[in-house]
């Protein structure tokens, strides 16, 4: 009987549930979004990106020769440290975005309301990848300035953008999945960043002749393969569909993390962190 | 100047009686007077003039009627001249934003009603208690407040009243038994059976009162009528000591005959230690409630595909043992009819839940973490505007309950139900339920008026529609004057008023509020508990009530159930609660000092009390129950028709017969506090 009356009022309220559920998303990403960019989090941290990227740009056009090879380089450079830090901030906000709510006790009464868990984090996940769109934004002008005179702007900007946007929202479910069953949000935090690392560190690694187990290592890793793609994109200037497989992993983690998340994943936004809490 | 509330409101002077002036004006003399040398807000006063919609004039127009009472009552001679100098006049005075009416609270018959009730309560001659309960009881000329107060302000006002009312003729109709009077009682209790057909006391009363009478079967089908009507009407069983009862007057119990010379009655405690739990132990009386019938295992053999049906059924027919086959047949098959139309309408569990009034149910509720259990086995259920008090130490189960029911944590077993809704539809209990969290936190930056509007947006409301609710429930809260400020600028108090505000946005059928007077100080407390008493009395909703501040669940709650290690160790009303611990408290008595030697030897040799020296001083003893005193002349009993009250009576008998003078005697425990620390193992 409890099972009928249960789905009485879920077959009742189904259409309702649906298109609440659609709007709910967009009213949890917006007060979201606001929360980042106007309690004070997002800018600073743009502001930092900036700094970092203008130190960047100008060492890098500073040091390099009116070099036709180089320039692409340079470009390169400030393209993947654009992606590297665009996704690190994206992290941090994601990181924090369940952890650091349940420690500032707002989070029960957002699970208090009527809107589904996965509404909670789309709406949270749209909110921190605006991070990155905005990181994205403000390399602009430093690309445009190091790839002057190679008509490779454009290319390195839409570059960015798919490798960052795919890099950004696998790293960024990922880190609201930690964040999720994280107990404090310091733990979630350092998972996260240490995961990032983690990710990045091969990139930094001396390009020596690789066995089979290190390439595969590398494609298997979306941050390195990611890289790679805008290496032989830029650098090595091959065609956009040359080297393709380097973008499998990133592909991969953005579908199967946004799957996670929207499914099973969602069910790990409660009350309480921990893996086994209820 | 005499005042009259209980029955059309009246005022009295030596001349004659008052003319108290239009309908609004007697409302307002009879809440001052309701309240005598109380302030009342002039805000609380528009309340109950114009509960629905107050006019914009309405604080002028109170001010224009009090002006006229104090007129009337001038006239009359109750001017505060006359009070001042000693006389039993009456005067309407101002303190800043409310109104208080000084008066002898005697001069009014609602209080003297009141006090006289305590005093018959505590007489231990029967012939006297039986006197006096009358004496109060004929204070009453009709419904209280009749033909001044709109009947839903009356019985917010005096719903106190009505219960006292009800008790005392329970009390005095007990007495009369006890007396052997239950011929002459029959009549009465045959109307008041029939006027309050739930109140399974009286209906005990009326069973006991015709078995002596000679009238057996009357006696077993009033049971049996009742049983059929709670069982149809509400799903509920009666209660275990009532089937008790109907059990032994059907083997012909001797203990329930009269005897010993002019009518002998059964000891007062033996039907009680015929009833598995106490009457407010909830283990498991509401195991027979709504879904409970759920838990019946004996399925018979006609059962259709659905195992509610004949749960419900089988367990109405077998508990109606001596009817003919046919009659138990007929009966199995107007159940079935019944809950089979209910189940094809989709909603027979919403309709019992309705029926009953019943907005909140637990059923079993538990909640495990790992092999710790911090709820356990939870049942209760809570009524349509009712104020349901959940007590408990530190621990006790208080937090994990309320988060259960808000579906912030699964239970490990059990089930609950909103308004009918089970457990499982969590999208829709949180539709119904508002919430204020214990250690709510709120976005510092964001402004009072843009959150609300925020959380009204997330239970479905368009933008503008959520603006227009958050600024009206920051006027109700009262932030209306910092709506535009930052949440990080408000105080705590302030702060938890949001919080009530943002509980209230979805019109929820009940709130839950888990410690909402927590760091408060005094002047925030009241705030916060008139603001609960507000959403009560202007929603209609129920209230679940998590606090320490006992003094206020006193106050404002009408029921409280009291956990201690994740189990309801008491549910009842607040004074059943008090009343029970009553039965086994202890007293402060004072004797002269030279005496008190012969006094605690005389206590000392009574069985079940101890008696000690209070500090220092040696004319005050402190005499506890540690087991019934039960005095040997002690008259009949129906379940809990002991009056706990006059359980130290024989103690104190015992002191008097041994030639000392009892110079006064202090009930110890009688509080709530009392209670909850004597449930919960704190002291005493």
């Amino acid at each position: 009987m409890t099972a009928d009356v249960g789905d009485e009022a879920r077959t009742v309220h189904a259409p309702a549930e649906a298109r609440r559920g659609d709007a709910s998303w967009r009213v949890v990403a917006g007060q979201e979004t606001r929360d980042l960019w106007i309690s004070g989090r997002g800018p600073v941290l743009l502001f930092g990106f900036s700094l970092l990227m203008s130190v960047v740009t100008y060492l890098a056009a500073s040091n390099s020769a009116l070099n036709f090879l180089e320039q692409r380089e340079t470009v390169n450079l400030a393209v993947q440290i654009a992606v590297t830090v665009g996704v690190l901030v994206t992290l941090i906000a994601s990181a924090d975005a369940i952890s650091g709510e349940r420690e500032r006790g707002t989070l029960e009464n957002l699970l208090l309301t009527p809107v589904s868990r996965r509404a909670i984090a789309v709406g949270k996940l749209t909110a921190a990848l605006s991070l990155w769109f905005a990181a994205f934004l403000v390399s602009v002008p430093y690309v445009w300035v190091l790839g002057r005179g190679v008509s490779l702007v454009a290319e390195a900007l839409l570059l960015s953008l798919l490798v960052g946007t795919l890099l950004a929202v696998g790293l960024a479910v990922l880190g609201l999945l930690v964040s999720s069953v994280s107990s404090s949000n310091k733990l979630s935090l350092s998972v996260s960043l240490f995961l990032l690392l983690a990710l990045f560190t091969p990139t930094q690694l001396p390009a020596l002749p690789q066995g089979w187990f290190g390439t595969l290592l590398g494609r298997l890793n979306p941050v390195d393969a990611g890289m790679n793609y805008l290496d032989a994109v830029l650098v090595a200037g091959h065609g956009w569909t040359a080297d393709l497989f380097w973008l499998v992993s990133p592909v991969v983690l953005a579908v199967v993390a946004g799957g996670v998340l929207i499914g099973p994943g969602s069910r790990m936004v409660r009350l309480f962190g921990g893996v086994r809490a209820r | 100047m005499e005042f009259r509330l209980l029955g059309p409101v009246e005022a009295w002077s030596d001349s004659g009686p008052v003319d108290l002036g239009p309908r609004q004006q007697r409302l307002l003399l009879a809440v001052l007077a309701l309240k005598v040398n109380r302030l009342v807000p002039v805000h609380q006063l528009v309340d109950l003039t114009w509960p629905s919609a107050p006019p914009q004039t309405a604080q002028h127009a109170i001010h224009v009627r009090i002006s006229g009472l104090r007129a009337a009552l001038a006239v009359a001679g109750g001017n505060g001249s006359t009070r001042s100098n000693g006389s039993t006049g009456a005067a309407i005075v101002t303190r800043g934003a409310a109104y208080m009416l000084s008066a002898d609270p005697m001069s009014i018959d609602a209080h003297r009603f009141r006090a006289l009730v305590g005093q018959a309560r505590s007489e231990t001659d029967d012939v006297v208690k039986v006197g006096m309960f009358r004496q109060a009881i004929e204070m009453w000329r009709g419904p209280a407040l009749a033909g001044a107060a709109m009947q839903a302000v009356a019985d917010q006002l005096c719903r106190g009243l009505d219960e006292i009312r009800l008790m005392a003729v329970e009390d005095c109709l007990d007495a009369e038994l006890r007396l052997g009077r239950h011929r002459s009682v029959v009549d009465e209790l045959t109307d008041l059976a029939a006027e309050h057909p739930y109140q399974q006391r009286l209906l005990g009363q009326l069973m006991l009162a015709l078995y002596r009478a000679g009238r057996t079967p009357e006696a077993l089908n009033a049971y049996l009528s009742a049983q059929s009507r709670l069982v149809d009407e509400l799903g509920l069983d009666p209660e275990p000591r009532l089937q008790a009862l109907y059990r032994r007057i059907l083997r012909g119990d001797p203990a329930l005959d009269p005897g010993g010379g002019i009518d002998p009655v059964p000891q007062p405690r033996a039907l009680l230690d015929a009833v598995p739990q106490p009457r407010a132990v909830l283990d498991p009386p509401v195991v027979e409630h709504g879904v409970a019938v759920r838990v019946v295992d004996a399925a018979p053999p006609a059962v259709p595909t659905s195992p509610e049906v004949p749960a419900v059924a089988v367990r109405a027919v077998e508990a109606v043992p001596g009817q003919s086959a046919a009659h138990r047949t007929r009966r199995l098959f107007r159940l079935l009819g019944l809950m089979t139309t209910r189940i094809l309408a989709g909603s027979w569990r919403k309709g019992v839940l309705a029926m009953a009034g019943l907005t909140l149910e637990a059923l079993r509720l538990t909640k495990r973490y790992g092999g710790r259990t911090a709820v356990d086995e939870l049942s209760f259920t809570a009524q349509q505007g009712e104020v349901l008090g959940l007590l408990g130490s530190n621990g006790a189960g208080k937090t994990t309950t309320i988060r259960l029911l808000t579906t912030m944590l699964r239970p490990t077993s059990g089930e609950f139900s909103v308004t009918g809704i089970p457990h499982t539809s969590q999208t829709e209990i949180r539709r119904r339920v508002g919430v204020l969290p214990e250690s709510a936190g709120y976005p510092g930056h964001q402004t009072g008026l843009d959150y609300l509007a925020y959380q009204a947006r997330l239970f479905g409301m368009n933008r503008s529609d959520a603006a227009r609710a958050a600024g009206r429930l920051l006027a109700e809260v009262g932030l209306e004057h910092r709506a535009t400020s930052r949440i990080s600028t408000y105080s705590r108090g302030m702060r938890q008023r949001l919080g009530i505000a943002r509980a209230l946005l979805n019109e929820p059928a009940v709130v839950l509020l888990d410690e909402p007077t927590l760091g408060l100080d005094p002047a925030g407390q009241r705030q916060v508990i008139s603001l609960v008493r507000d959403i009560v009395g202007r929603t209609g909703a129920t209230v679940v009530l998590s606090t320490h501040t006992l003094p206020e669940v006193e106050e404002v709650c009408s029921r409280v159930l009291i956990l201690d290690a994740g189990r309801v160790v008491m549910s009842d009303s607040v004074s059943e609660v008090t009343r029970a611990v009553a039965a086994r408290r202890s007293g402060l008595l004072r004797v002269p000092a030279e005496l008190a030697g012969r006094a605690t030897a005389a206590l000392s040799a009574l069985p079940g009390v101890t008696v000690e020296m209070v500090g220092d001083r040696p004319d005050l003893l402190r005499v506890s129950r540690t087991a019934p005193v039960v005095p040997s002349t002690a008259g009949p009993d129906v379940g809990d028709l002991v009056d706990p009250d006059a359980a130290m009576n024989p103690a104190l008998q015992a002191v008097l017969n041994a030639g000392v003078p009892v110079l006064s005697y202090e009930v110890e425990g009688a509080r709530l506090t009392d209670a909850f620390l004597s449930m919960t193992g704190g002291v005493r």
